[in-house]
């Protein structure tokens, strides 16, 4: 095991606190990130409790982001219109915010309504089309819905 | 459970020796009792074969003081 200690710096900016800690090394190496050009790393924030003192006490777990758990969402497969044989959503991951405002990440299946509404609107789209094409193959000369209404004057 | 994803970066300082940094959410700052910045223990404990598990924790106040004296 090995322990080292850092200190988190704070810069105050009009936006909001900025905190950062360096990372040695050896951690880097741990992360298995030394090599590259950085990279992603999740942070979890994890309550454990302390046998000695009695008491839950939060701490934060490192991990590449990579070995994680990678969060998705369910796309329209564009693939469906060549093939109708192949699932109609299929996974799609969700990049990673790591700009902009301080938010918590998902792991795994992630629900965004507005994502779920542009996705169902293509699907229902492709069954719309789907249809079209089904009538004009079984009503290749025109279809009728009942007859003409007759005219009252 | 709660996750964030940040960028750590990595630069070589003009004596050539590799610097990481990696900012920190003001929630996990929070989460730790450091939202006004101190120090922290970075503990790297084995997991599995290859793998590790790399932990941040806020430093005792008794350890922390005497970092600072010295």
């Amino acid at each position: 095991m090995l322990r080292f200690t850092r200190t988190i710096s704070v810069k105050h900016h009009p936006s909001g606190d900025h905190y950062v800690l360096s990372i040695p090394r050896p951690v880097a190496e741990a992360l298995n990130l030394h090599e590259e050009e950085g990279g992603l790393v999740s942070i979890e924030i994890v309550n454990k409790f302390d046998t000695h003192k009695k008491e839950v006490r939060a701490q934060a777990v490192l991990k590449a982001y990579r070995d994680g758990p990678i969060p998705w969402r369910e796309a329209f497969n564009l693939a469906v219109w060549k093939d109708p044989s192949v699932d109609t959503f299929r996974p799609v991951v969700v990049p990673p915010n790591t700009l902009g405002p301080s938010r918590p990440t998902a792991c795994g299946k992630v629900v965004d309504i507005h994502a779920s509404l542009r996705e169902s609107r293509l699907a229902l789209q492709y069954l719309q089309a789907m249809r079209k094409l089904l009538k004009r193959k079984m009503f290749p000369h025109g279809y009728k819905r009942g007859p003409k209404p007759k005219r009252r004057w | 459970m709660v996750r964030f994803v940040r960028t750590l970066q990595h630069r070589v300082t003009p004596h050539g020796r590799d610097f990481y940094a990696l900012s920190i959410p003001p929630q996990v700052a929070e989460a730790l009792n450091l939202k006004a910045g101190g120090s922290v223990d970075i503990i790297v404990s084995p997991v599995k074969k290859s793998m590790f598990e790399v932990t941040l924790k806020p430093t005792p106040v008794e350890l922390s003081q005497s970092l600072k004296e010295v």
